[in-house]
């Protein structure tokens, strides 16, 4: 799969117009472009230029930033580092909003805290990242002055993307977790259950999310696939040096190898988020047994 | 001393306060503290703000702004411009043009680089060997068309000889990239020297955390005394509007690159300085002058008259521009102002009818996403092209494709019409590489196809003429020469707008807009 995602960014990545030597200096003469386009070994037939970068990925080089000069796979190390972080921090928050918005609309079903959770969620889903953003640095930075107003490098710099990015996909974890809670409590084990004479507090939370949970876990893996290479706007607005952000810049800049570097690493990342989703249905319902 | 609260105090002092602010509108001047001058403080960590990180610290190695402006705070020059962009002295105290070719500077003596190392001719032959050797920098392009050798005189004298002669060397040794670095510093630490940069600046290497931030710190052993500031932190703000919420947050102090509507509400904003002023890259419509219609003159003075500049500036720009008379503007050398073209639809039409044109006709016009106020220029410039029946469609690409075609040898490409804008220092210089007949892409940067020989003989004598007297009367000739050609639709010269905090005080800003730091620059706490 890893060849194959490599082989299709390649692929692209050479076939869409402009050439990062021109981006760098758009009014250097050919032969200036030519010379520096050789010194970057941008100069030889794509096949084997292909063939040299998965040789060296394979041996853990993913080669050297054309815009920066500075090895791929230290610019990523270094920034996957704070998107991991953003992301794992936003999916907690998004998890313990998402769920308790869901069960909470599921059991009052129909109720006004139902209909408010609801229309709270799509209004969540509907509103755009950057917008959110750009008012909640007005409020907390440029008013309050609670919050700084971009960076990383403390803390409270994780805090306003943190909210941003964990609002939103609250937003889609609480109408997982509330269809998928209706669906739990209709069935015929909790009524059982009920009838048992257990506390409804126990069936809620013990036998109905429990099932329920499964579903949700799928949606927030998928979640967390996706912020790790889709939060490029928040980042950018936060100024905070994630991988999103880097990868912009690097489409714009035609930085190929950062672009490659970057692809494949956030593939990677995904895979693995996967297979630790997998394995988290394992704990949350233990009737999944893997052998 | 622990306060004790009662209710009865807690109230007389929340009554006493909301008396003071229902007064204070209407006490307003009567109660104002009388304005005191302020006193240069020691100390302040004054934060700017770029648009992205930057890359090198090398000044060999540098091209991209940010790591232009880091460096301004870490190297010294030979010669400097000041705030009228005039050369001044720097590590050089004094300098005498021998022949047309050859040179001579005296050194500042005493000087020392950040590591130690004896600031002296040597220093200054290695970095200029540097420019010119083997090795080729990215900056070498600016040095090998000119500097022949660089030798040492005596210790504190050095000698520099062009291959030719050329009026703007003495402006080259002002660039950054002329910037002095330690020749220790740079053979000990080679491709590491990022990390250990070492010049003779207001302020030393602190640290550079890649995609955060870069620091550097008071040289409290500077040559020409020590700066007020402590450091100078740069933070990259890739997204504008979170620069200018920044600003207003008082997290940085200073911040470049503001679009028209941000200028507005900076403007109103008590705690923001707003500086404008005019900048050096023209912006222009390009037409290809080898492809009909564009191939005659009458046609491209068609359109020159057809477009409202003024109207551009005042509507598009909020007035932070300057309308352009012709192919130069007011800050490059040598510039002299000429009569432009008038916007006269009228007189748009009549052009055209004797072009063969009276019913107009259709073309394309490429522009790009990269500068924000584009697309509304370019409506406006259909919408006013139409009025004179010519039909412009727009295609707006993104920067790197756009750049793509625009490459393409004039003589071949299929580009019609497209926004353009460019500057250069000195408009001899400018003409040559943007409308020289020698400047054809790809091999220059000549999109348009003009070519004019009379004139490329003008500004190529005009280049190798030190006399300032004379250059300009040559660079006049050129203006006059190629202004009435129409070669591009002149618009206007966008200006530079810079905000900075109103407790930063004495930075210098140039003529240009650039920002800089002095020893006399200090930040209220």
């Amino acid at each position: 799969m890893l060849i194959g995602i490599s082989l299709v960014t390649f692929g692209i990545l050479r076939s869409i117009p402009g050439d990062p030597v021109v981006i760098m200096f758009p009014n250097a003469s050919q032969e200036a472009v030519e010379r520096i386009r050789g010194e970057l070994g941008l100069n030889g037939p794509l096949p084997l230029q292909y063939l040299i970068y998965v040789r060296s990925a394979v041996q853990g080089d993913l080669g050297t930033s054309i815009r920066t000069r500075e090895p791929v796979a230290e610019t990523l190390a270094r920034r996957l580092r704070f998107t991991v972080i953003l992301t794992f921090l936003s999916t907690l928050l998004a998890l313990a909003i998402g769920i308790a918005a869901g069960v909470a609309a599921a059991v009052n079903q129909d109720t006004w805290l139902d209909h408010l959770i609801t229309f709270g969620a799509v209004a969540l889903v509907s509103l755009p990242g950057f917008w959110l953003s750009l008012v909640l640095l007005m409020l907390f930075a440029a008013q309050l002055h609670l919050l700084p107003a971009g960076g990383a490098s403390t803390p409270q710099h994780f805090v306003l993307p943190v909210v941003v990015i964990g609002l939103g996909a609250a937003a889609v974890i609480a109408r997982f977790t509330r269809a998928s809670m209706l669906d739990a409590l209709r069935q015929d084990h909790i009524r059982t259950v009920r009838a048992s004479g257990v506390a409804e507090r126990l069936v809620i939370y013990k036998h109905a999310l429990r099932n329920a949970l499964n579903p949700v876990v799928s949606v927030a893996g998928l979640e967390f696939g996706f912020l790790l290479g889709g939060t490029a706007i928040v980042e950018s607005i936060f100024s905070f040096p994630g991988i999103g952000r880097l990868m912009v810049d690097a489409i714009y800049t035609r930085d190929y190898p950062m672009i490659q570097g970057g692809i494949l690493v956030v593939a990677v990342a995904v895979v693995l988020v996967n297979l630790a989703t997998d394995l988290c249905y394992a704990l949350v319902n233990p009737r999944i047994r893997y052998s | 001393m622990a306060l004790r609260l009662t209710r009865r105090s807690f109230l007389q002092t929340t009554a006493a306060a909301g008396l003071a602010v229902a007064c204070a509108p209407a006490a307003g001047p009567a109660l104002a503290p009388k304005p005191t001058a302020l006193t240069p403080v020691k100390g302040g960590n004054l934060i700017v703000a770029t648009a992205a990180d930057l890359i090198t610290l090398d000044p060999m190695g540098a091209g991209d702004g940010p790591s232009n402006f880091a460096m301004q705070f870490l190297y010294d020059r030979l010669l400097i411009e000041d705030a009228d962009l005039k050369l001044q002295p720097q590590l050089a105290t004094s300098w005498e043009q021998t022949s047309d070719k050859v040179y001579t500077f005296k050194l500042r003596q005493g000087v020392k680089f950040h590591d130690g190392t004896v600031f002296d001719a040597n220093a200054v032959k290695a970095h200029f060997d540097r420019a010119i050797g083997p090795e080729k920098p990215l900056a070498s392009r600016s040095y090998i068309p000119w500097l022949e050798k660089t030798e040492v005189v005596d210790a504190y004298t050095v000698r520099f000889t062009t291959k030719v002669p050329y009026a703007f060397f003495t402006r080259l040794l002002a660039g950054i990239s002329s910037a002095i670095p330690s020749p220790t510093a740079v053979t000990k630490y080679g491709k590491d020297y990022l990390k250990n940069p070492s010049g003779t600046g207001i302020f030393k290497f602190g640290e550079w955390v890649k995609d955060d931030h870069f620091v550097a710190v008071r040289n409290d052993d500077y040559w020409g005394g020590a700066p007020f500031l402590d450091k100078v932190t740069i933070r990259p703000f890739p997204d504008p509007q979170a620069r200018i919420i920044a600003l207003q947050a008082g997290e940085i102090q200073y911040t470049a690159d503001i679009t028209p509507e941000q200028t507005e509400t900076l403007r109103k904003d008590g705690r923001v300085n707003v500086v404008t002023k005019q900048g050096i890259s023209n912006t222009w419509l390009g037409m290809n002058v080898l492809k009909k219609p564009f191939d005659d003159i009458r046609v491209r003075q068609a359109l020159n008259h057809a477009i409202d500049k003024q109207a551009i500036v005042k509507n598009i720009y909020n007035g932070d521009a300057v309308a352009l008379n012709g192919m130069a503007s007011p800050n490059q050398i040598g510039f002299a102002d000429t009569q432009g073209f008038a916007y006269d639809p009228a007189k748009a039409k009549s052009l055209l009818a004797a072009a063969g044109l009276a019913s107009g006709f259709t073309t394309q016009l490429l522009s790009s996403t990269r500068y924000p106020k584009d697309l509304e220029l370019m409506q406006f410039v259909q919408q006013q092209l139409k009025e004179v029946g010519v039909t412009a469609n727009i295609t707006q690409k993104e920067f790197a494709a756009f750049l793509e075609d625009l490459r393409k040898d004039p003589r071949n490409s299929p580009v019609q019409m497209w926004r353009d804008g460019r500057g250069g220092s000195n408009v001899a210089d400018y003409w040559l590489s943007t409308f020289g007949c020698k400047a054809f892409r790809p091999a220059g940067a000549n999109t348009n196809g003009s070519c004019d020989e009379g004139i490329d003989a003008i500004a190529t004598q005009a280049v190798g003429t030190v006399d300032e007297a004379k250059y300009n009367e040559l660079a006049k000739q050129v203006q006059d020469r190629a202004t009435p050609l129409a070669h591009s639709v002149w618009l206007f010269l966008p200006h530079n707008v810079v905000a900075t905090s109103k407790k930063l005080h004495d930075p210098l800003i140039t003529r240009t807009g650039t920002f800089r730091v002095e020893t006399k620059t200090w930040m209220e706490p």
